[in-house]
């Protein structure tokens, strides 16, 4: 008798491809992994990029506005569903398995640090309406009106804006755009306006003075170039500075207005791309569009309605003494209503120049679709050009094509961005809004209107999003007793929908073993932004601690969860959660960090 | 005794198809593990690192916190770490090499753009076929799609002639097995100064894959023959405004045409009228036209209308005499915001003998994609009289591009008395057209009518009367 049987028998593979299944289906629940908790992340007030690197070569792909333009509207959006990693957690995020990557460089308390990308200015401590105005000027640093200037190059279409490039008598150099014949002031004071709002909001930008220019005064350097035709340099000529000053407004005296951007310090090494890294940069060590100040930049151009966000608008200067480099934004003419030399088309800041999405339904409701921004609101100003809030919908916004950073952007990181916005009050908007020097007082009031109903609608979009509560601090409130205060937002400027608000919170131990939390006391209900931290509290934690295995590695956490109501805790927001440490030894609570829900 | 292992059980059997069913779906399923599971590994959370130990104080506000310096480490603490990005450890390097691969793929296309950019290829070319004015020039031309399929060629105009706002165009396409195309067109807007505008209007054509449906209104599609055409046609057109948007004119015609079964099999037969024989002719066509369109190329309204009446001689023999008339009534109805437009088109076109002469057959009324029963292939419907109706809706799509959706419904006839609506020919399509309200750039169009569905690739406008674009070789 001989019994053959297989190697596997059917049962057994069977058993074998549903333990496959069983796996796969339990990869796929757990497929997104969570952003670092605040516990886990540093403080930091200053970032380490500073460190003296070996001079890093020009970067010349980014200039390139076809290639980048035509690359961000197509290539990159289809190489994006060949990274694997970004495909499957996006997937995992449309079905609630995952959250979207958080940005890389968010402290503790997510914020972010000083940088060479970034410097916290009025959204942390108010600047004065004077210190708006200047923007990042000098006292010397205006061109210099007495002497002459030599133009030193020019193009034929300088980002599509007349000008040209002058150093003046004391050996500064400028670029000096001019405005349209049609649009008045449009250009210039776009620039202006945007770039001390852009520098007030904390990014880098260059030192923009507005100039009277008078023509006489200038004079062709010897070895100045002019790229005219193909691109090609060429010598440059009288007639070339002729031409371009022909086709821009003169005033009565002759002089023609002009906005004169002061070259930045350094070897400009091209422009810093939206994605990736330098690699010959090791002080870069965070992806450009997981940067929260570039995936926060998409509320602030929001606001500005600063269309043309690409890289070739950004400038990375190096530092020859200090030997690092630092990130500028520059070229501010598609700002507020202008598109450089024209006025903003109405679609922009409202899809894409190439918007698969709206053709798309365009091409299937044939015609039925009607985009809201598709009636133009009339302009009254021509030195505005087209600007509106009418239209404007902070999440819908986008630039003229797509920015890898802003396609980033969480909820996080605009309610960063709109922290920042929100934080220009009227008076600020008008005092920045004044720089732009309209002669039209009208059409000056027109754009600090917009401006505030523009950072009206951000700030209540994001803030009913992300629960608003910032300006957390332990204060004593007696001997060896502490309290947790803080301060809402939404209430403070204006964007709540009552007066009042009252907050819940509860209290828990942190443990380190992922998802298991103690929870300590029960839910409190406050109607004032002060928690107190009881001394029971500290008891318990001390308790714990002394139970701890290995008090130095478990130390003692507590998080309090905080959640707001507008209407007496009919409807509670999504939470904040303070991260304190207590000190055994002092017996004191120390704030360590903050999560905010999403 | 062997003992057999199958086991011929139907709950059995169930197991055994699931189980070959689960064993499949796990090979396929297999790479995607893999790669959720390098997902999962990238999303590791960090191992923790102690927290930085800040000095203890009274009052700590978030701003005081910001401006903390770093507390100097203990020996005995382990190093902060610098920040890194999640995203470039190595398995999510490892999910990126598509994308890597992908880049791969584009850069030459992302050289060739900065080239382009670079040197300004565009004002480069541009400045080898055209003017510095860009109002003349001579450009290359190629056919893709229309009645000669493929074509090299070329086209010299000029829009300023003589400086005085005078147009010339000269075009000429070479196909394959010699056929080939070209026509000649000279506009004066204003005749020696006067309110009368001169055009001209040639056209040279010796080709061989011509259609023709024998049978009218009832021809059937396997019925196709194909014919060989020569045709010098030669308009000359004096005309002048009246009053308003009403205009006439008056056109003299010099038509030479030699017509016989083509090597295409199977040949139009010699009884077909005109077949196996030439014919040099005369004509004269006075025309009646109003036209209140907004705009020629993106009309969004107003009225276009034509009458025309042409008469026919053969001048080298009495065979073919011929008469002729034809009306058109356009409308477009803006139907909201201005840009999302009905168009409402009727075509009435009749020819008879004249004196027991014949009509050529290529001269016949035809309906074909050409001329606007766009779902049927060329020559398909031909006969003395042919009516038409058209129905589009055109709305934006993108900035320069229209879309547009269409019904045509019509047929040929013989005689009046054969109109009826159950013998009308239907057709509907939809496509794209890429125009601006200053020049016309081409149109994509999918048609779909009984015989099957066709694709238009065109560079001229719809429902065109000029002959070149009629037999579908519009310029």
């Amino acid at each position: 008798m001989t019994i053959s049987q297989t190697s596997s028998t059917p049962s057994a593979r069977c058993v074998r491809a549903l333990a496959w299944w069983g796996v796969a289906v339990g990869v796929l629940a757990t497929a997104g992994c969570f952003s670092t908790p605040a516990v886990d992340r540093t403080i930091l007030t200053q970032a380490d990029d500073q460190r003296p690197i070996q001079e890093p070569q020009e970067e010349t792909e980014g200039q390139w506005a076809l290639w980048d333009g035509t690359d961000k509207m197509i290539f990159y959006r289809i190489g994006q569903l060949f990274n694997l990693s970004r495909s499957l957690r996006t997937m995992g995020t449309w079905v609630g398995l995952a959250d979207p990557v958080e940005a890389q460089n968010a402290d503790a308390f997510d914020e972010v640090p000083d940088s060479t990308w970034f410097t916290n200015r009025h959204g942390l401590t108010r600047l004065s309406s004077d210190e708006l105005a200047d923007g990042p000027t000098t006292e010397d640093g205006a061109p210099d009106m007495t002497g002459p200037w030599t133009a030193v190059s020019a193009k034929e279409s300088l980002g599509s804006t007349p000008g040209f490039v002058i150093r003046d008598a004391k050996g500064d150099t400028y670029l000096l755009k001019f405005d349209p014949p049609l649009h008045p002031e449009m250009t210039t004071a776009s620039e202006m306006i945007s770039s001390r709002f852009l520098h007030a909001a904390g990014y880098h930008v260059p030192e923009h003075y507005l100039v009277d220019v008078d023509p006489k005064r200038i004079m062709v350097d010897a070895k100045a170039k002019f790229r005219g035709r193909y691109h090609v340099p060429r010598p440059m000529t009288d007639d070339d500075i002729k031409a371009i000053l022909e086709r821009v407004p003169h005033g009565p005296d002759g002089k023609i207005r002009a906005m004169a951007s002061k070259f930045l310090p350094g070897i400009p090494k091209g422009p810093f791309l939206y994605v990736g890294q330098r690699q010959d940069d090791p002080n870069d060590r965070i992806r450009h569009e997981n940067r929260r100040e570039l995936r926060g930049l998409r509320i602030v151009a929001a606001f500005l309605n600063h269309t043309d966000t690409k890289a070739a608008n950004a400038l990375d200067m190096y530092d020859a003494k200090e030997q690092y480099l630092r990130h500028y934004l520059i070229d501010f003419s598609s700002t507020l209503g202008a598109d450089n030399a024209d006025p903003q088309l109405t679609r922009f800041g409202n899809e894409y120049f190439l918007d698969f999405g709206t053709i798309g339904q365009s091409m299937i409701k044939a015609g039925f679709y009607v985009k809201p921004w598709e009636v133009p609101i009339r302009m009254e100003y021509p030195a505005v050009g087209y600007f509106e809030s009418d239209y404007f919908d902070p999440e819908r916004w986008r630039p003229t094509y797509p920015n890898p950073a802003f396609l980033r952007t969480t909820l996080r990181d605009a309610y960063w961005g709109a922290k920042i916005v929100t934080s220009f009050t009227d008076g600020d908007i008008d005092a920045m809004v004044h720089t732009g020097r309209f002669t039209d007082l009208r059409a000056e009031r027109y754009v600090a209107g917009v401006l505030k109903a523009r950072r009206d609608k951000i700030g209540r979009y994001y803030f009913n999003l992300v629960n608003p509560l910032e300006r957390f601090s332990l204060v004593d409130t007696a001997p060896s007793k502490q309290a947790l205060t803080f301060e809402n937002l939404a209430l403070s400027r204006g964007y709540a929908p009552t007066k009042t608000a009252v907050y819940r919170y509860t209290i828990r131990r942190y443990v380190r073993t992922g998802f298991d939390r103690e929870v300590v006391p029960v839910v409190h209900i406050i109607d004032a932004p002060r928690i107190l931290l009881s001394p029971s509290l500290v008891q318990t934690l001390r308790l714990q601690l002394d139970r701890a295995e290995d008090p130095t590695k478990d130390r003692s956490v507590a998080s309090i969860q905080i959640q707001t109501s507008y209407d007496g805790g009919g409807h509670w927001s999504k939470g904040v959660t303070a991260y304190l440490r207590f000190d055994p030894e002092a017996g004191r609570f120390h704030l360590i960090g903050l999560d905010r829900e999403t | 005794m062997k003992r057999n292992l199958q086991n011929t059980h139907p709950a059995s059997q169930f197991t055994g198809h699931t189980c070959a069913f689960t064993i499949s779906a796990s090979w396929a399923l297999g790479p995607v593990l893999v790669l959720l599971f390098l997902h999962q590994a990238a999303c590791a959370t960090k191992a923790p690192q102690p927290a930085q130990p800040t000095e203890a104080s009274q009052q700590v506000h978030f701003s005081d916190l910001t401006q903390e310096k770093p507390q100097p480490r203990p020996n005995d603490m382990p190093q902060k770490p610098k920040p890194e990005d999640d995203e470039n450890r190595w398995p999510y390097r490892l999910l990126a090499v598509p994308e890597v691969a992908w880049g791969g793929f584009v850069y030459p296309f992302k050289k060739l753009a900065i080239a382009y950019e670079q040197h300004d290829l565009m004002n480069r070319a541009l400045d080898l076929f055209l003017n510095d004015e860009r109002t003349a020039g001579v450009f290359p031309k190629f056919a893709l799609g229309g009645a000669l399929s493929s074509g090299i060629g070329l086209t010299a105009f000029n829009n300023n002639l003589f400086r005085q706002g005078k147009e010339a165009r000269l075009s000429y396409l070479r196909g394959t097995r010699d056929n080939q195309v070209g026509t000649a067109f000279y506009r004066d807007p204003s005749f020696f100064g006067s309110p009368w505008f001169l055009e001209s209007h040639g056209f040279v054509l010796d080709f061989d894959e011509g259609h023709f449906f024998a049978g009218g209104n009832r021809a059937r599609e396997e019925d196709q023959t194909n014919f060989e055409l020569k045709q010098l046609a030669w308009d000359v057109t004096i005309g002048r405004a009246l009053v308003g948007d009403l205009s006439a004119a008056l056109t003299g015609r010099l038509l030479i045409a030699d017509a016989k079964g083509s090597d295409r099999l199977p040949p139009t037969p010699a009884s077909v009228a005109g077949n196996n024989s030439s014919m040099t002719a005369l004509a004269i066509e006075p025309r009646l036209r109003y036209d209140s369109r907004d705009n020629p190329f993106r009309a969004t309204r107003g009225w276009f209308a034509e009458g025309t009446f042409t008469y026919t001689d053969q001048v080298d023999r009495d065979q073919f005499r011929y008469l002729g008339y034809r009306v058109e009534v356009q409308r477009y109805l803006p139907v909201f915001h201005g840009n999302r437009v009905l168009l409402l088109r009727a075509y009435l076109a009749k020819q008879d003998s004249v004196g027991g002469a014949a009509i050529p057959f290529y001269e016949l009324n035809l309906l074909d994609l050409n001329n606007g029963l766009r779902g049927f292939d060329r020559g398909r419907w031909q006969d003395r009289g042919a009516l038409l109706f058209n129905a589009e809706w055109r709305f934006p799509v993108w900035q320069d591009v229209e879309g547009d959706i269409f019904l045509d419904e019509g047929q040929v006839f013989g005689d009046y008395k054969d109109i009826g609506l159950k013998h009308f020919r239907y057709s509907a399509g939809a496509g794209l057209r890429f125009v601006t309200n200053r020049k016309f750039g081409f149109r994509f169009q999918v048609a779909v009518s009984e015989d099957g569905v066709l694709t238009l690739l065109r560079g001229d406008l719809e429902f065109i009367q000029q002959r070149a674009a009629k037999l579908g070789f519009g310029f």
